[in-house]
């Protein structure tokens, strides 16, 4: 793996992180909105009320993984950094190899050494493996809970085809909600795909 | 004094005055309809019967007189008129200070003198003292004293009455509808009066105020005949009298066939109408009768409850609303550990939120109540000042929390007042400006959502904001260098300044400069909004926003910086994300563009409550748009209903509606956005007069 990859991953986790959170807030402005909104109509949006509180709730469970992503990335760069080191020690050691082929002699510890760490770097790969799985199974959990939202928007948007005649833009709430909704999924598909090409492009494996 | 009779008195009694008065109003515009007629008589009637048990001399005396009064009108034996309509209204309004010395305990003091001795001249059919005699023209050209003695003939005899008592009855005969049977009967009205002395000596009502002892004695009647007088009024379903009397229903029925035109003088008993209807109320059958139809199941359903005790379920469900909301915080701080606790915490929501619906409709009354009282005011100044004037009344079935139903009728006088005296022309005035003659009151009661809106409005001239605004300088409400940078509708909210007023002169209606004032500041204990708006020359309305109800609000709570605060929901449009290039200056305010069509003052809450202002882009930021600025605070937590608890140690003008505690078991000061907001703006026009003047010295 090279840095510039690692880099790459780790400005995708940053960006990802930052859109996300600020997504999350969005949906949960979007569903406090939807709420002072039911609220100012007293009980006739009752309905709605439902939705929004659950558009609030889920919104607060995606911040909860949303901040579990956060804690899995850390371990995944810091494991491929070490990486990294590792590989530049083999390469040390391959280079000092050489040259001391260059002059006849054969230092047996030596590949020994090169051989161990070799081996470390293989048992880090898959440990950083398992980890870049687990922060993928944490995104499934992201989109799984924007999946959700999905479903709480298209039943708020059928809340508000039932309480049009209130006059409240419920719709246009529930559109509001949606496109909350659209953003932090795009963004969460977005970094999916980068994870999956370091998972799936830059392991040594392949 | 039986305080228990009281408390079971007085609530019966205001109503029987409220109706009264609204029916007296209504027979001004109908003075031909009996049904109403008998309506207030039987008001009066059972006033008097219920104060005869209380032992209110004076108040058993001055309904007594008004009953005797509507009782002639009643039987025809007079003719309503204006002045008539006039004395009823003020006697009203002696008896509802008698009700209010009632309620504090006391034996009412006799009514006005002169009033009384109108009253019972009237009921006597004479013709009112000079100073009176001048308003005796009524809108409908009736005159009580229309049969001159030369004209008509009066006829007294004494008979027995089909219930065994003994009357005296005289019955007058006009000349010219129909002759006399003998011309030997005919007596005039100085012989009456001789009559009249022979009988009561100086007793006969309607010659001296009605002497207390004898009067008391007269007009004593026993518990039984009390009860019977309710019986016939209430089918039998007398409030707290829970077994019914059958025998009573046939009270009606049997005095049905009394003589109808007859004036009936009991020699005995003064009173004994109080005992049985001296002439039956033949107008009011339909009604009577569909009323005794319905009022069992109405008396079966029906429960009058002490106010306070409604308070005090109003705030133990107030505590059980924090209670729950500390339960929901709690359980949700589990997260998903415990199933079933989450499920009772929704459960235990659900059910508080019906309990408090429930009470919170206990409390609710419909703004009828409110406006009963504007007829007689519209009718009493638009006379006074000489104006044509029709009052619309809309949504008096529209419900409102007890509380501000009791606050508003102070204000809602002023509005009318002030609406009559200032916005609506004389009809001289009306008719040159293309304008119909009678000007148009219109009060309306609106349900919005969570809000109640009350609107009063008039087709007058509107106001004229510079003439306002040159007035408040002449009154040193504001400087010059204020009123120059007014904008129109803060030049149009000068009227509610305290001591302003348009007029030189006070009058008994307007000119001092506190009804607005009191208008402002009740809406703002209401935690109402007030709205007015005006097109010169056409129109004024005035509208007041109020919640639904007082008992629990729904608030939203912010955090600014380390500390919480709550912001009424009532108050909040939206929730925005603030953007850096949305915000402008302008006037020497910051203002933030919502979009194409809205800019809005900003109001940094970090600037006002912590004298240190909030930044954009190194502190966390967002905005809560209201209806007249938009707050920046650091983040909007979420929203809770809560219940306000006041705060009476703080200055009498803060910035806070009260605090409440929060489920999580915080104490938090709720902001009032209005007060907020005029301080921001006040402060902006302080710190843009101050530079003027600085270049100026």
């Amino acid at each position: 793996m090279e840095i510039q990859h690692i880099m790459q991953v780790v400005d995708a986790s940053f960006v990802a992180r930052q859109s996300i959170e600020k997504s999350l807030r969005e949906i949960d402005r979007r569903a406090l909105n939807a709420m002072v909104l039911v609220k100012r109509h007293g009980n006739t949006l009752a309905g709605y009320g439902v939705v929004a509180q659950a558009f609030r709730e889920r919104a607060a469970n995606l911040k909860e993984s949303a901040s579990h992503l956060q804690e899995t990335i850390a371990p995944l760069i810091q494991a491929h950094m070490r990486i990294l080191q590792h590989q530049r020690f083999v390469a040390s050691f391959s280079a000092i190899a050489q040259a001391m082929a260059q002059y006849g002699q054969i230092c047996a510890s030596l590949e020994n050494i090169r051989t161990r760490w070799r081996d470390t770097i293989a048992r880090e790969e898959v440990e950083a493996r398992k980890i870049l799985l687990r922060l993928i199974a944490t995104v499934d959990v992201l989109q799984e809970g924007i999946e959700e939202q999905e479903y709480v928007v298209t039943n708020g948007r059928i809340e508000a085809a039932l309480a049009e005649d209130t006059g409240a833009p419920l719709m246009r709430v529930s559109r509001d909600m949606g496109e909350a909704v659209r953003t932090v999924s795009n963004a969460i598909r977005t970094y999916r795909h980068q994870l999956e090409s370091l998972a799936y492009e830059s392991s040594t494996d392949i | 004094m039986d305080m228990d009779i009281l408390q079971d008195y007085l609530p019966e009694a205001r109503e029987l005055l409220e109706k009264a008065q609204e029916n007296t109003l209504r027979l001004e515009a109908d003075p031909g309809n009996d049904e109403i007629l008998a309506s207030v008589f039987r008001a009066f009637h059972t006033l008097k019967g219920g104060a005869g048990f209380l032992e209110a001399e004076h108040l058993v005396s001055w309904t007594h007189h008004l009953e005797d009064l509507l009782d002639k009108l009643r039987s025809h034996t007079l003719t309503l008129s204006a002045n008539m309509i006039d004395a009823i209204l003020k006697g009203l309004d002696v008896i509802d200070d008698m009700l209010q010395q009632l309620g504090h305990g006391d034996n009412p003091t006799p009514g006005p003198r002169d009033l009384g001795l109108l009253i019972q001249q009237l009921a006597a059919g004479q013709a009112p003292r000079p100073q009176d005699a001048s308003a005796e023209t009524g809108a409908f050209g009736m005159d009580a004293t229309r049969c001159p003695p030369a004209e008509a003939t009066l006829l007294a005899s004494r008979r027995t009455t089909v219930d065994g008592h003994h009357g005296v009855y005289v019955e007058r005969n006009d000349t010219g509808s129909r002759s006399a049977p003998d011309g030997n009967d005919e007596i005039s009205e100085a012989e009456f009066e001789a009559v009249l002395d022979t009988l009561y000596g100086n007793q006969a009502p309607g010659l001296t105020d009605a002497p207390e002892s004898s009067c008391l004695a007269g007009d004593e009647i026993s518990p039984e005949e009390f009860e019977r007088v309710l019986d016939q009024l209430y089918g039998g379903q007398a409030p707290g009298h829970a077994a019914p009397e059958p025998a009573t229903q046939a009270q009606p029925a049997r005095t049905a066939d009394a003589p109808a035109s007859p004036v009936r003088l009991p020699i005995q008993n003064l009173n004994a109408q109080a005992v049985l209807p001296a002439t039956p109320v033949p107008v009011a059958n339909s009604t009577a009768s569909a009323r005794a139809q319905n009022i069992p199941e109405a008396a079966d359903t029906t429960l009058r409850v002490d106010a306070l005790r409604l308070d005090a379920v109003m705030n133990q469900v107030g505590e059980l609303v924090l209670l729950r909301n500390r339960l929901a915080s709690a359980v949700s701080s589990l997260g998903e550990e415990n199933e079933d606790m989450a499920r009772i915490a929704r459960e235990v929501d659900l059910t508080v939120n019906d309990l408090q619906s429930t009470v919170m409709r206990l409390r609710m009354q419909p703004c009828k109540r409110l406006f009963q009282q504007l007829p007689r005011v519209v009718r009493d100044a638009s006379r006074q000042l000489g104006k044509e004037v029709k009052l619309d009344i809309v949504g008096e079935e529209v419900e409102i929390d007890k509380t501000v139903v009791d606050a508003l009728s102070g204000p809602m006088t002023h509005l009318i007042r002030n609406s009559l005296d200032h916005g609506i022309e004389l009809p001289e005035v009306r008719q040159a400006g293309g304008k119909s003659r009678e000007a148009t009151i219109r009060v309306a009661a609106i349900h919005l959502g969570d809000k109640v809106r009350i609107e009063v409005s008039d087709d007058g001239c509107g106001i004229d904001r510079q003439f306002v605004t040159q007035k408040a300088m002449d009154k040193g409400v504001i400087t010059q260098e204020q009123a120059a940078r007014l904008s129109e509708q803060e030049a149009l909210e000068l009227i509610f300044r305290p001591g302003f007023s348009t007029k030189d002169q006070a009058t008994d209606l307007s000119g001092r400069g506190v009804g607005m004032d009191v208008v402002r500041e009740t809406v703002r204990k209401l935690r109402g909004r007030l709205d007015i708006q005006t097109r010169l020359g056409l129109s004024t309305s005035i509208a007041m926003e109020f919640p639904l109800t007082m008992a629990v609000l729904p608030v939203l709570y912010l955090r600014l910086r380390r500390e919480i605060y709550a912001l009424p929901i009532s108050s909040i449009d939206s929730l925005l994300d603030i953007q850096e290039h949305r915000i402008h200056r302008m006037g020497g305010r910051s203002v933030y563009r919502v979009d194409d069509t809205l800019v809005t003052p900003m109001v940094d809450l970090g600037a006002l409550l912590h004298e240190r202002p909030l930044r954009l882009g190194s502190e966390p930021m967002e905005g809560v748009l209201t209806e007249r600025g938009l707050f920046m605070v650091s983040e909007v937590l979420g929203n809770e209903d809560s219940v306000v608890k006041p705060i009476d140690f703080l200055a009498e003008r803060n910035w806070y509606q009260g605090a409440t505690i929060s489920g999580k078991g915080q104490v938090v000061l709720i902001l009032d956005p209005g007060t907020l907001i005029g301080r921001v703006l006040e402060q902006a026009t302080v710190a843009r007069t101050l530079p003027t003047q600085r270049g100026a010295a």
